[in-house]
């Protein structure tokens, strides 16, 4: 129906949260015209269900839906994944909800009734800002004790020879260092890494946190502890 | 009720898109007025509530805004008296 657009970003995935039936069909349909990969849902359970099989870049979220809303579904997906960028659809008078979810970190906001185009020029800007982001953090070097950790290259110097991090090894090492007072989730750190939760991927997340006290084990001052029905800390002194 | 489609080519960009709707407009609104109306018959106000906030985003689409704003007034009011023979003009 929608003609293809000229900005493809193939690799885009975009989960799109509407309970408006006859709508929500058209908007996915202009979006996958536009060359991004839409999976739509029409209740916050089904997108929450949705969004822990993992490997989308960003969450278009209808805010009025009955039982389960669009804050309380981006309050769940923020547990998961606390940058994911997520733009509200929301009603014309609605600026209270305007301003709970910018508290909730709202990337981006769009009122009904929404030009289609409108809708994919934010998206478009709201995953390029996001990825900007991520380009900036994955720059970073983190000091942990006397460890260097260069996230772009992955490598932990510091120890008696320079580690070359794999790719696997380098995610979790980043959530550590950039979660607050160094916990993760267990939950969280499946979903990062890897997509999902999977029982055989939590089994090979105690390998790699095992592997990572190895490496940072000449800095008597950092641990990795286990928080019991959490997940872990990292800990620095 | 006659319905234009120059608003949705406007928010489409299409014209077989906005097409597309006014048909499953046509086609979806008996049922979901009959379930507004049974909601506030019985005094299921979030039925009422839910069902009003859907058509009310639909009706914005098609540019209906009296139709729109009633829809609001009901969803925000549902428990108030509310004159629902707008709505049915969409039907004839």
């Amino acid at each position: 129906m929608f003609v293809q657009g000229k900005h493809n970003t193939p690799d885009m995935q975009i989960l799109l949260v509407d309970d408006d039936l006859t709508l929500s069909p058209l908007t996915k349909e202009y979006l996958e015209a536009k060359g991004f990969a839409v999976t739509l849902r029409h209740s916050g359970d089904e997108g929450l269900s949705a969004f822990k099989s993992g490997g989308f870049d960003g969450c278009i979220l209808d805010v009025k839906m009955p039982l389960k809303d669009g804050f309380s579904l981006a309050e769940d997906i923020r547990k998961i994944n606390p940058d994911m960028p997520i733009l509200f659809l929301t009603g014309a008078v609605q600026k209270e909800e305007r301003i709970r979810g910018l508290a909730l970190g709202a990337d981006d906001y769009i009122t009904k009734p929404f030009s289609m185009e409108e809708l994919y020029l934010r998206v478009r800007n709201t995953l390029k800002r996001s990825s900007n982001q991520q380009k900036q953090a994955d720059k970073s070097v983190h000091q942990i004790g006397h460890y260097r950790f260069d996230v772009a290259t992955r490598e932990l110097h510091g120890g008696p020879e320079m580690i070359k991090l794999t790719a696997i090894e380098a995610k979790l090492l980043q959530l550590f260092c950039e979660s607050e007072n160094g916990i993760i989730r267990r939950d969280v750190a499946l979903q990062r890494i890897w997509g999902d939760e999977d029982m055989l991927k939590g089994r090979s997340l105690n390998v790699y946190v095992s592997k990572l006290r190895t490496f940072l084990s000449e800095d008597p001052g950092i641990e990795i502890l286990n928080v019991h029905g959490e997940g872990y800390q990292m800990v620095v002194r | 009720m006659e319905l234009h489609s120059d608003k949705l080519m406007e928010l489409l960009g299409s014209e077989e898109a906005a097409q597309r709707v006014i048909n499953m407009f046509k086609q979806h609104w008996p049922a979901q007025l009959a379930e507004l109306e049974n909601a506030l018959a019985s005094e299921d106000w979030e039925t009422a509530e839910n069902s009003a906030h859907a058509m009310k985003s639909q009706c914005r689409y098609l540019g209906l805004t009296d139709v729109a704003d009633l829809l609001q007034s009901i969803e925000n009011q549902p428990k108030n008296k509310h004159d629902l023979s707008l709505l049915h003009h969409l039907l004839t």
